[in-house]
This record gives C-alpha cells, structure tokens and sequence, in this order.
C-alpha cells in the first residue's frame, strides 16, 4: 500500500508532463468540455425561465444541482480516463499484457497511466456554478452542511468511477464496450433533474439499479429543501461502496477471463 | 463537371456507402443515446408545460414541442453525418494530405462525396425507418397531421442543401487540425455548437432576441430549424423561399471559403512538408 | 538447477463460432457454441541459468502463447510452469516471478509513448524498487551497449523503430532481471540495427548471466546469438537441442544456383549429375540442392561447367531456414 501512494506521484507527474507539453492541445479539450456543458446547461436556462418554477425548482436551484453533478464527474473524468481506453478495442491490442507482467496491480496502472486534463473544463464550470447560484439560494452554510456535501461528492466520484469500470469491464467478454459505456455516461444525465417528473420505472432505475440520483440529486434536494443532509450522504456512501466492490468484482472476473483465454 | 470526373466522386460515394453500413452497430449505440435524451427531454417539457400556466409557450404547444424535438433529433442524425471533419482531420494527422495533392481530384469535392455516400447509408439505415416510425406514432399517438407529398420533397430538398452546409463548415473546422492534435475537443465544440444554433436542442422562438437577430444571417438555423419547420407546416411560403435562399447563399460561400482555405493550407504543406 | 521448468503444458482456446452478416451476428451472440482450439498441445523442456534459447514457429505455432504463459499473461489449461520455482500465472506466487523477469513484445512498446525514455526508465526504477547504485550501475551499462544517449530524451513516440526497440529492450532489462524474454525482437529492423540489437543481447547475457528466450522468424539472428532451439509446430515441439546438432545432421547439404542463357533441359541436367539432387528453376536460375556427403561437389560443378555456359553461379551452405524447413517438411528429426 504504501508503496502505491509513493508510485502514485511519478505517474501523476510524468502525465502531466507528457499532456503540458501540448499546451494548445490541452488548452482546446478543457475549452471543449467547458463549452458544451456552458451550452447545455443555457438550453437549460432557456427552457426553465420561461415557468415560474420546475416542481418547485427554479433555475438556481436546477443550476446549483447543475454544478453539483459536475465536479465529482469532472474528477473522476481527470483521473481514470484510461479506462475507455480499455473499452475501446483495448483488450484485443493488449494494453494490459504491459500491465500485467509487472509486479503491480494493473489496475492501478490502468488508472494511474493517464491524467486526462479536459475535466478540469467540468470542474471549473461546475465551482462556477456553484459560486453563482449559492448566494441566491440563501443557504446557510453550517460546517456541518459543507463537510457533509465534500463527503457526498466524494463519494459520488468514486461512484461513477465504479460504473465506468463496470461498463469498461464487459469488453473482457465482448471485446469492446465503448458503445454501452457511453450510454451510461448519457444516462448519468438524469441526475441534473428533480427525479419526481420521471416516470415510476425511470424512478426505480435512478434510485436502485443505477443510482444516479442517489448521489447527485438526493443530497441537493435535503440541501435545499431542508432534508436531513447527513441521512442522504450515508445513502450515498452506501450506494457508492456497493458499486465500487461490484465494479471490483467485475473486473477481477475480466482479468481471470483474459488470462485463461487471451487476447 | 465532365463524365469521367463525375465517375470518379462516384466512386467515392460509393465507398462512403459501404462504410456508413459498416459502422451500423456503433450507429446502433448513437440512436440509444439519442433515445434517452429524447427521454429526458420528453419528462423534462412534460413537467415544464405541467408547471406552466399558459398551455403555449413560445407559440408552442407540448405536442408540438414533443414533434419538434424528435424530428430534429431524427434529421439531425441525417443533416449532421457528414464525416469531412474526420477525414481531413485525420489526413492531416497522419500526413497523408501530401499524397491527396497528388492526385488530380479536387480534396473538397472528393470529401463530399464520401460523406455524401454517407449520408446515402445513413438514410437508408437510420433516417428512412425511424422517420416512418415517428411520422406514425407522433400521428397515432398525439395526433400530429402527416404532411403531403409536396411538403415532403421541401423538407427533403432543403435538407440536402442543409447537409452541404454542415459539410462545408466540418471541412473548415477540420483544416484547424493543422496547428492542433486535439481533434476530440474540437468536435465537442463543433457539436454542441452546431446542435445549439441549428435549433436541434432547442426552438430558436425561446432564444434571446440579441442571439436571434444575429442568427438571422447565419446558416445555422437552416440547418435544422427550418427544415422540420418546413416538415411542420408552420411556414408562410415567403419564409420557405427566404429559407432556400439563405440555405444557397451560404452554400456557395462557404464553398469559396472552403477553396481559399484549402489552397491556402496547400501552401503551407508543400512549404513545410507532409 | 533450472530456472525455467514448462512440464506438459497444454493451451486450448475456446473461440465462439463466428456467423457472417448481420443475423450471423445475432446467433453468434446468443450462441453458446464453441471452436477448441488447441494452440500448445503438450510441452515439455527446461531452461539452465544463462542459456540463451531460440523459440521458433510460424505464426500460429503457439510461440507467443507459450512466452504469454511464462510471463503470467495466459494460464496453462493443462501442466504446468515454474520460473525460479514459482508459477507466474498463480495469483498468489506471480509476485515473486515478475520482479525478475523482463518482456520485450516486437509488436508493442512498454514504455509511455508521450514520454521520453528516459522517464520511462525513472518509474521504472520506482516499480521493481532498484536500488539508485544498481540503477546508475545498470543505466550507464545499458548506454553504452545501446547507444541510447542520442535519443534519451526524446518522446518514445518519435523515435524510429531502431531506437524504440533499444528503448524497449533497456526498460525491460533496467532492473536486471533473471530471465528476458523477446518476443519479435528484431522484427522490421534494417540490418546494421539488428546487428547492434544481437551484439547488445549477447553482450549482456555475458555480463550479467541473463537467461534469454528469443523468439522470431529470422533465422539469422538464431545462428547469431543461439547454441539452443527449439521448434514448434502447431503446438507440439519439433526439436529442442544443440544448433550444432542439426547442422551436422542436416548440413552436409549444398545449394548451387547458376543462370545460363541457354535452354537447360532440367531432367537431363538430373540425370547427368545424378538422382540425389533436387533441381528446380527460379527467376530464372537453376537452383541444385545435394548432400556433399553423397555427390562429390567437384563432380556437380564439373558436370555444369563443362556442359553449360554459366553467366552467373552463387554456392551456399545450408542455411539454418532450409533446415527448419526440412524439419518441418519431413516432420521428422
């Protein structure tokens, strides 16, 4: 373990290093997720202004709840993007045999082999989003109610960390998972909305097959509407854990798979 | 254009066909994703005009909205598969472009071609069925009229002129490709853009009045809006004319800035090499 | 003691049938029919410390399954394997045989493509925990028998194949393992680089006693750097012993390659020199092979100067690529 935390700067640095050298390059990925999320999120505007309200959320709130969602997707976007990669025809050029004849965990390589620095489009939108919409929401802000919202995000990025890994996992068995794994990416959208205007079966999906609303809209929604903040922060961190150790699950069986039938 | 050069863009087309019918399982993943936003859009306008309190917003009402937004969902699969961007992207990357000087077959014509062979599968694939398909639930379903012979082969015409625009402007943003590898950003850009000012997201009746008038002048509106609008009966023929020609206007353009570009990236090629 | 040991090591893939066309594509999914195929059928041989083997096979003989499954990529369906002891596709003892072995894959780099090796070289140091003396011992080492000081600090990604492969080859040897393994090493390298690239392994094998498997197709670089074969054939081995051995045996044979601008008259030309030699034409050339051990040499080259006019003659021995073609054409030994 404590050899990972000491091997975990070099990559970091060194990826960096490789991506800083494209300074443009690097410069038009972070405008390019920055951009799209700033035009959607206006369509969004567009739309909402013109009715008082969405079942009681106006577009501050929706906007809050906006920037919300987007920085535990834009950090775990930073960190694991390799993982599309895999999914992307990567088990039938064998990225992982490199990772595999060294004595390390491959997926720590797999993770820690790219730092992807178009998120940080996302997470400068999503900080903006919040720094916008919070002083017209009159929060009011409690060491308690911050350090609950830091945990809630926390966790929801190691969430949707486990759901690309689970989903990047299935190219074990079907040779390539980039299509399915960027309908769960286009699924996550969900979470921006109040999860009441969805249909029951919709409801049931976001709330227990693929918890998205759990750990994005839930915890804004006892934020700003005076829920017990700390109850739906445990909810996420239960849903969050119980994803993860399925997501670990999967790819151990993947990787056993590779190994008895190659590549 | 002379016969035996027409036959060679053919080929061309032809080849673009084939691929566009090899890509049909990642084109099956697209239509997915197309399908949930439509979802969410469709739970999203449900509540919105549910919270309403005129039952038209923007002179809309929800079933108009519901059959606004799938057929430009629909249509924007077809108008948008031009695949210019990529390939001049690519050639660029790879350095082919030299070996493309090399042959005595104009770049911008040869790329429109292949992406027309495209655009040929992708109505065959895609954009025929699921059009059928959403004509006849949107009528069954929410009573939308089914339009006649005449509208259709508008909507069609104007379409078409529609795709050349989009080609014409992949092509420009392909040729930035010169000074960055970061093609993936921008198509994002490219994308989300487009989808925005074309009306694919969203009617330009709810954009702000400043956004509006510039778009005026612009081709993007023509690129979707104006067609489903057109599909949709809801244009004086005044407007359909003004449409077609803003359409050709900026055909030919974008035409003139695709070849001053293009000569001008030649240069810099032949200049600097591969 | 040996240090690799691969006891009757059996591999069967299991490789779905595949439907053509778009329902094809359907059945195959929902199918739960299965091909076997047997990629390695039962082998068995061991390797000493310092030995430097060379795997040969065609493509699709099962050479770089077997390297998969030495290296702990691919698990043996049958038999098994032992690196120092351990086997390297066991989850629990792979640990101790990955620190102390080294891959090059012809095909793939290892290294981080936008970087420069030598910071790939770096991390390196960090994962198999070398000591920073053995690291400089084994950096100033490798540099000089590669030659990687022009390049070191240039991203991998621009290096030309010659200088990627010397690349590869120091990272996998930085933290001096036991055991190389290289797969393809000298694939579409030109000449005066392979060259380098043999003078390097054999260089290193003598200094630090690296045990070398080498798998290709080019024979020459097995006559260079191998006293071993072995030679597998549709999963099964050939031959495993000495190249001295089947040069001996199969190497008492001449080949003769002569053109003339005459009409030659080959089942005359048989008949004249005798019935032990194969003749056939080539390009243009007759091409005569025989056993010196049978027709005397003098008699052949006698018999075709005195009835020809030869415009062009080359004379070779045989070739280690002719003898394993022999091999596998008689499929004896």
């Amino acid at each position: 373990m404590k050899k990972y935390l000491k091997l975990y700067p070099y990559y970091v640095s060194r990826s960096l290093k490789a991506r800083l050298s494209y300074r443009l390059d690097a410069i038009i990925g972070i405008l390019g997720f920055l951009i799209e999320n700033t035009i959607i999120f206006s369509t969004l505007y567009l739309t909402i202004t013109t009715i008082p309200s969405l079942n009681g959320w106006n577009i501050e709130m929706m906007g809050f709840l906006y920037g919300f969602y987007l920085i535990p997707k834009a950090i775990d976007h930073i960190f694991s993007d390799q993982v599309w990669q895999l999914s992307n025809g990567g088990i039938t050029r064998g990225i992982l045999d490199k990772y595999l004849i060294k004595p390390i965990n491959p997926l720590f390589q797999l993770v820690a082999d790219m730092i992807q620095l178009e998120g940080i489009g996302e997470l400068i939108l999503g900080i903006i989003f919040l720094a916008i919409f919070t002083p017209t929401l009159g929060i009011i802000w409690t060491f308690s109610n911050v350090t609950a919202l830091i945990v809630s995000a926390f966790f929801a990025m190691w969430f949707f960390f486990s759901i690309k890994l689970i989903f990047g996992s299935l190219s074990f068995w079907t040779k390539r998972s980039i299509e399915i794994m960027t309908l769960m990416y286009d699924f996550s959208n969900f979470a921006k909305y109040p999860i009441e205007i969805f249909n029951r079966a919709i409801r049931f999906v976001l709330t227990f097959l693929l918890p998205f609303s759990v750990v994005i809209y839930f915890p804004i929604r006892a934020l700003l509407f005076g829920g017990n903040l700390w109850v739906s922060t445990l909810y996420v961190s239960i849903a969050s854990f119980l994803m993860f150790m399925f997501s670990i699950w999967v790819w151990t069986k993947g990787l056993k798979r590779y190994e008895s039938s190659g590549s | 254009m002379r016969p035996d050069k027409f036959k060679k863009y053919l080929a061309f087309t032809k080849a673009g066909i084939l691929d566009g019918f090899a890509y049909k399982f990642s084109a099956f993943g697209w239509l997915l994703g197309d399908i949930i936003s439509l979802l969410i859009l469709f739970f999203l306008w449900q509540a919105v005009y549910k919270n309403s309190p005129t039952e038209a917003i923007n002179g809309m009402t929800f079933h108009e909205m519901i059959a606004y937004l799938i057929f430009a969902r629909v249509a924007t699969s077809l108008a948008f598969s031009s695949i210019s961007f990529w390939i001049i992207g690519d050639d660029i990357y790879e350095g082919n472009i030299a070996i493309s000087l090399i042959r005595p077959i104009n770049y911008r014509y040869r790329l429109l071609s292949s992406s027309f062979g495209v655009f040929v599968s992708t109505s065959i694939l895609m954009f025929i069925p699921l059009w059928t398909l959403s004509m006849i639930l949107l009528n069954i379903i929410i009573g939308i009229p089914i339009p006649g012979i005449g509208t259709h082969l508008l909507f069609i015409l104007s379409i078409l002129l529609s795709f050349v625009i989009v080609d014409s402007l992949n092509f420009l943003i392909g040729e930035i490709a010169i000074f960055t590898n970061a093609l993936f950003g921008l198509m994002i850009i490219k994308n989300i853009t487009f989808a925005f000012l074309s009306g694919s997201l969203l009617p330009s009746s709810y954009f702000p009045d400043w956004l509006s008038n510039i778009l005026k002048f612009l081709p993007f509106q023509s690129m979707i809006e104006k067609p489903i609008m057109i599909f949709l009966e809801r244009l004086t023929a005044r407007e359909i004319i003004s449409s077609f020609l803003v359409q050709i206007f900026w055909i030919v353009i974008l035409g003139f800035l695709c070849n001053l570009s293009f000569n001008r990236l030649k240069k810099r090629v032949v200049s600097v090499g591969g | 003691m040996a240090i690799i040991e691969v006891k009757s090591v059996k591999k069967v893939f299991k490789k779905p049938v595949r439907k053509p066309g778009i329902i094809g594509m359907f059945k195959t999914l929902f199918s739960l029919k299965y091909d076997l195929i047997e990629a390695v059928k039962n082998i068995s041989f061991s390797l000493e410390p310092g030995e430097i083997v060379g795997y040969i096979g065609a493509n699709g003989a099962g050479k770089s399954t077997t390297i998969k499954m030495m290296c702990g990529i691919l698990t043996p369906t049958e038999g098994e394997i032992r690196v120092e002891g351990y086997q390297p596709y066991h989850p629990k003892q792979r640990r101790h045989v990955l620190n102390k072995i080294g891959v090059v894959f012809g095909q793939r780099t290892q290294l981080w493509w936008d970087l420069p090796l030598i910071e790939s070289l770096i991390i390196l140091k960090q994962i198999y925990d070398v000591s920073n003396q053995d690291y400089k011992e084994r950096f100033d080492f490798l540099n000089k028998v590669l030659d990687l000081e022009p390049f070191l600090s240039q991203p991998v990604r621009t290096l030309s194949l010659g200088q990627r492969m010397r690349a590869d080859l120091a990272a996998s040897l930085i933290h001096n393992p036991k055991v190389l393994f290289l797969d393809e090493p000298t694939i579409g390298l030109d000449v005066l680089v392979k060259d380098r690239m043999i003078k390097a392994i054999k260089e290193i094998n003598k200094t630090y006693e690296t045990t070398i498997i080498l798998t290709t197709h080019n024979m020459d670089d097995i006559t260079d750097l191998c006293h071993r074969i072995i030679i597998l054939d549709e999963g099964s081995i050939l031959y495993d012993g000495s190249i001295n051995h089947i040069k001996k045996k199969f190497g008492d044979i001449r080949h003769i390659r002569f053109f003339s601008s005459q009409e030659i008259d080959l089942q005359l030309l048989k008949t004249k020199i005798g019935h032990d030699v194969d003749v056939e034409i080539q390009n243009g050339y007759i091409e005569l092979s025989f056993d010196i051990e049978k027709i005397s040499i003098n008699q052949v080259l006698k018999t075709i100067l005195n009835d020809y006019v030869v415009d062009d003659i080359h004379i070779k021995e045989n070739s280690l690529e002719s003898i394993v073609k022999k091999i596998y054409e008689t499929r004896q030994i």
